[in-house]
């Protein structure tokens, strides 16, 4: 995605930045590009406040659309579910997580300010990402979310950072959005197909929206002209480090080694990164079951999506969907939360804690 | 907003009530009351902060507190108490406590100046979340060409611009400490029972 500089400078400007973005790997993708698009990596401290997938999530999806990674990144993971000790081993060292409770707006507030803090005058730009404040809105009721908002985008501005909030307007009710949106400089609206998006300032001149339609193909922000050298060269080399030792084939190389790519120095250590796919050259798709299928698209989106992403992904109607994830939340396995105009669907284990029964939480787990 | 800001004393011995009503009175409108009762009758939405003793014969401070919550008075209160605090007085929602006997005027002053503040960042934000929803509500409701050519709409937005700055202003005031203490008990304790759906419902009307 192609970023004007007049839009870019007035994403500059602004100190807050709503984003209205779909809540799809699509979506999540343009929130890392204009992130980007402000600063180039080697230039900046990146503060991410995240909810839902993980911050090795997050890194990993940096990785594959932006590459470098920012000159200091720090996390505040907004989520009281434990993570299992091998996860830790995705974040990179000088990359500090601070795990907080997203019901406690002022246990996210106080590590984030600590760390801009910190950063003051080390040279570099600071942004913030708070991925998404469509899952912010299911911890806390609005009015504890709107004030929670305000001190946030207070000590944004105060740090002379630029925040990026990202929600998905089509969970919430447009009143909710527009209320929401007096406390940003700036809102971002981006398309399904995220294509296309428009930058308008909240209290600026209205006439000033500018629409565009671009394409994803061209290169984002990332100035140096080597990466796509680097790019290539860290593929191919993957190409080596994925495939069987003792031959080459091509067919590995090419198809099996595209999700495991990002982790040139990891190849060696991890397990073999199953290019079994299909036992008798059937398709991966094909050895899956639905529910299986299902739980990888959760996976692909970051543990959580729309009930209605879910039909369009698969191509399954209506009743067929919502009669499998039945099923699915009955064992367990996901949870299904209605917000605003319709069903969120989460991992189990990913789900906001407000959305257990109180069964649940009385439980041991 | 401390010059013109107003402090209710109440308190059953009347030493103690005229000794705080003394080191407060040049920096606020002071009301005292010396009971209960007397406090209830003084108390309006005039008052900011009300410093409350909490052993009182005839109506407590609990007593006094469960009224202002009742009447939705969003003024801030700090409850005075010999008895040390517990885990039973954290769900009578007062905004601070002080041991007494309070000798010094600094930390009685401080007190209420620290209330004031958090009491200023409350009004302005309700203020500023009653003009966004209004906003939003228009918004959701008329074209855009329609609200261009509506006064009430400009006038919004320019005043929502005015108090945000404000907002900035008051909340550079506020640290960390003050801000949890905000965040404690929405809407439980104070006369929000707009805290969610129901003010932007008001805002629709």
């Amino acid at each position: 995605m192609n970023i004007d500089t007049s839009d870019k400078r007035r994403l500059e400007q602004s100190s807050n930045v709503l984003l209205l973005a779909p809540l799809t790997p699509t979506g999540n993708r343009t929130c890392l590009e204009l992130l980007a698009s402000t600063t180039p990596p080697g230039e900046a401290n990146v503060a991410a406040v995240t909810y839902t997938p993980p911050p090795e999530t997050w890194i990993s999806d940096w990785k594959a659309h932006i590459d470098e990674l920012p000159a200091e990144l720090a996390f505040i993971h907004a989520n009281t579910v434990d993570t299992e000790d091998e996860e830790t081993s995705g974040i990179p060292p000088g990359v500090s997580v601070s795990r907080v409770d997203p019901n406690q707006p002022m246990d996210i507030i106080a590590p984030l300010s600590e760390r801009l803090t910190r950063w003051k005058g080390n040279g570099n730009r600071t942004l913030v990402s708070v991925q998404t404040l469509t899952i912010l809105l299911e911890y806390v009721d609005f009015d504890t979310a709107f004030r929670y908002l305000h001190i946030l985008t207070h000590r944004v501005q105060a740090a002379d950072a630029i925040g990026f909030y990202h929600m998905d307007p089509d969970i919430h009710d447009e009143e909710t959005i527009n209320t929401l949106k007096s406390l940003f400089d700036a809102v971002v609206e981006v398309s399904d197909d995220g294509e296309s998006w428009s930058v308008t300032e909240t209290y600026g001149d209205q006439s000033a929206t500018s629409e565009h339609a671009q394409s994803h193909d061209t290169d984002v922000s990332v100035p140096d002209s080597e990466t796509g050298l680097v790019a290539s060269i860290r593929d191919s080399l993957s190409g080596v480090l994925s495939g069987p030792s003792d031959s080459q084939p091509s067919e590995v190389a090419a198809e099996g080694a595209t999700a495991e790519s990002d982790d040139s120095d990891a190849g060696d250590s991890d397990e073999e990164p199953s290019p079994d796919s299909g036992v008798e050259g059937l398709p991966e798709e094909a050895m899956l079951t639905d529910e299986d299928r299902i739980r990888e698209l959760l996976t692909q989106y970051g543990g959580r999506m729309k009930q209605a992403d879910v039909t369009e992904e698969t191509d399954w109607s209506k009743s067929t969907v919502s009669r499998k994830l039945s099923k699915m939340e009955e064992k367990g396995l996901i949870t299904r939360v209605q917000v605003g105009r319709g069903n969120l669907v989460f991992l189990s284990g990913y789900e906001p804690e407000t959305a257990k029964s109180p069964f649940e939480q009385g439980g041991t787990d | 907003m401390s010059d013109n800001a107003t402090v209710l004393i109440v308190d059953d011995e009347k030493p103690i009530t005229d000794a705080y009503a003394q080191w407060l009175e040049d920096e606020y409108q002071v009301r005292t009351a010396y009971s209960g009762s007397e406090a209830l009758e003084k108390l309006d939405e005039d008052v900011n902060v009300v410093l409350l003793d909490r052993r009182m014969p005839d109506l407590s401070g609990e007593d006094v507190l469960d009224e202002i919550h009742e009447q939705k008075l969003t003024c801030r209160v700090a409850l005075v108490s010999a008895v040390e605090p517990d885990f039973d007085i954290l769900e009578l929602g007062f905004d601070a406590y002080l041991e007494k006997p309070v000798s010094d005027p600094d930390e009685l002053l401080e007190t209420v100046e620290k209330l004031l503040r958090r009491s200023t960042y409350d009004a302005q934000m309700r203020e500023f979340l009653s003009l966004a929803n209004k906003k939003a509500a228009l918004e959701t409701k008329k074209s855009s060409e329609e609200l261009e050519a509506s006064d009430e709409y400009v006038e919004l937005t320019e005043q929502l611009a005015e108090l945000r700055a404000e907002l900035s202003d008051t909340a550079t005031e506020l640290d960390d400490e003050d801000l949890r203490a905000e965040f404690q008990a929405p809407g439980s304790d104070r006369g929000d029972a707009d805290s969610d759906d129901a003010g932007r419902d008001d805002a629709e009307e």
